[in-house]
C-alpha cells in the first residue's frame, strides 16, 4: 500500500476510472480519509458537467446551409442525343456508298440463320454499350453540377 | 467493433448519396451532427453573431471536403474536427487566448486557501439544493475556462468521447489531450471549492 497521499492524477484516474488503477492506489484510497474526499470531489464534478445543459444553436442551421448549397442544374439531354443520332446516320450513308454492294453479295450468299444470329448479337451489344455509356455521361454530369 | 462498422455504413450510405447529387442526405448529416457541432461551437467562441457565421462556415467545408472523407473515423467526429479547426483558425485569426496558464504562484495561492479548510461537500452531497447550487455554479466556472480547456472537458465528459475520438477531432496527441483535460479538472475543483467556501461564508 502506498503510505503518501496520492497525486493529483491518480485521484483523477481513480474518481472517473477505478477499474484502471493499480492496486497500491486502490488500497491507500480505501484508508485515507483524505484522498477519499478527493475523489469524492472529482467524482461529483464529472456528475456535474455530464448533467450541464446542452449547448444547441438558436437559429435553424440547416436552412440556412442547404439554401447556399449548390443545386444541381436542369440539363437536356437533346442536343447530345441529336448529334449521336447525326453521327450515326453519317456513318451509315458513308458506309452504304463504299461497302454497299459488297453487303449485299455477303447477305445474298449468306444462310438466313447466320444472318439473324450476327445481327441480333451485333444489336444487342450495341444497345448494351449505348446504355452503360449513357448511364456513365449522366453519372459524370451530375458530379460535375455539384463542383 | 460492429458499433463502428455499422456506423461507416451507414455514413458510406449517407456519403454517398450526397455525392450523387441528393442534397436532401446532407441535411440529414446536419441534423445527426448539429448536436457535437454546437456543443464545439458554443465552447470555443463567445460570441452569438459569430457562432451562425461559423457555424454555416462549418457545414459548407464539410459540404466541399465530402468526397475526400475516407471513413476511418465516424463521419460526426470528422465533422466535429473540422468544426474544431474552423473555431481554432477563428480564435487565432482574432489573437485570443486559446489555453489557462496557470503559474505555480497561482496555484500555490489557491492550494494555501484550500488546505485551511475541510472540503464543504462532504456533508450535504445528498441535498438536491445543493447539487442546484453545484450545477449553477460549475456552469459558471466552465465558462471562465479557455476555449480549448471548455471543449475538451465537453467532449469528454458531456459527449463521452474517447481519448481516441478527441485526439481525431482535435488532433492532439493522446498525452496532451489526458494532460489538459486532468488541467482543466483540477483548475475546475479548486475554482468550484473556493467558490463554494466563499458562498458559503
Amino acid at each position: 500500500m502506498k503510505n503518501k497521499h496520492l497525486t493529483d492524477e491518480e485521484i483523477q484516474l481513480y474518481a472517473l476510472d477505478a477499474d484502471a488503477c493499480a492496486p497500491a492506489l486502490v488500497a491507500h484510497i480505501q484508508h485515507c480519509a483524505h484522498c477519499q474526499q478527493e475523489v469524492l470531489t472529482y467524482q461529483l464534478l464529472a456528475e456535474g458537467i455530464k448533467t450541464q445543459e446542452k449547448a444547441v444553436f438558436d437559429f435553424d442551421l440547416a436552412d440556412l446551409v442547404m439554401e447556399q448549397l449548390p443545386q444541381p442544374k436542369p440539363t437536356s439531354d437533346r442536343p447530345i442525343l441529336y448529334m449521336i443520332g447525326g453521327i450515326m446516320a453519317v456513318m451509315i450513308v458513308v458506309m452504304g456508298e463504299l461497302f454497299g454492294s459488297s453487303f449485299i453479295g455477303l447477305f445474298a450468299y449468306a444462310q438466313p440463320i447466320l444472318i439473324g444470329l450476327v445481327l441480333t448479337a451485333t444489336i444487342a451489344l450495341t444497345a448494351f454499350l449505348g446504355i452503360d455509356m449513357y448511364q456513365k455521361y449522366k453519372a459524370q454530369m451530375k458530379a460535375l453540377n455539384y463542383y | 467493433m460492429n458499433t463502428i462498422r455499422e456506423n461507416n455504413v451507414s455514413d458510406r450510405a449517407l456519403v454517398d448519396r450526397v455525392l450523387g447529387g441528393d442534397t436532401n442526405a446532407f441535411r440529414l448529416i446536419m441534423k445527426n451532427t448539429e448536436g457535437l457541432v454546437g456543443q464545439i461551437v458554443y465552447k470555443m467562441i463567445r460570441n452569438p453573431s459569430d457562432r451562425k457565421d461559423i457555424a454555416q462556415d462549418i457545414y459548407l467545408k464539410t459540404f466541399q471536403k465530402l468526397d475526400s472523407f475516407q471513413f476511418q473515423a465516424k463521419l460526426s467526429t470528422w465533422i466535429g474536427q473540422i468544426a474544431y479547426h474552423t473555431c481554432l483558425g477563428y480564435l487565432e485569426k482574432k489573437k485570443l487566448v486559446l489555453l489557462d496558464s496557470v503559474t505555480d504562484e497561482e496555484e500555490n495561492e489557491v492550494l494555501e486557501k484550500l488546505n485551511h479548510t475541510v472540503n464543504p461537500f462532504v456533508n450535504d452531497i445528498e441535498s438536491s439544493l445543493f447539487k442546484q447550487e453545484l450545477s449553477a455554479i460549475l456552469k459558471t466556472e466552465i465558462e471562465k475556462l479557455s476555449p480549448i480547456f471548455r471543449t475538451l472537458i465537453t467532449l469528454y465528459h458531456q459527449e463521452e468521447m474517447s481519448y481516441a475520438e478527441i485526439t481525431v477531432i482535435t488532433q492532439l496527441p493522446e498525452g496532451t489531450v489526458k494532460s489538459y483535460l486532468s488541467r482543466a479538472r483540477k483548475l475546475l475543483k479548486d475554482n468550484l471549492l473556493l467558490t463554494y467556501q466563499k458562498e458559503a461564508l
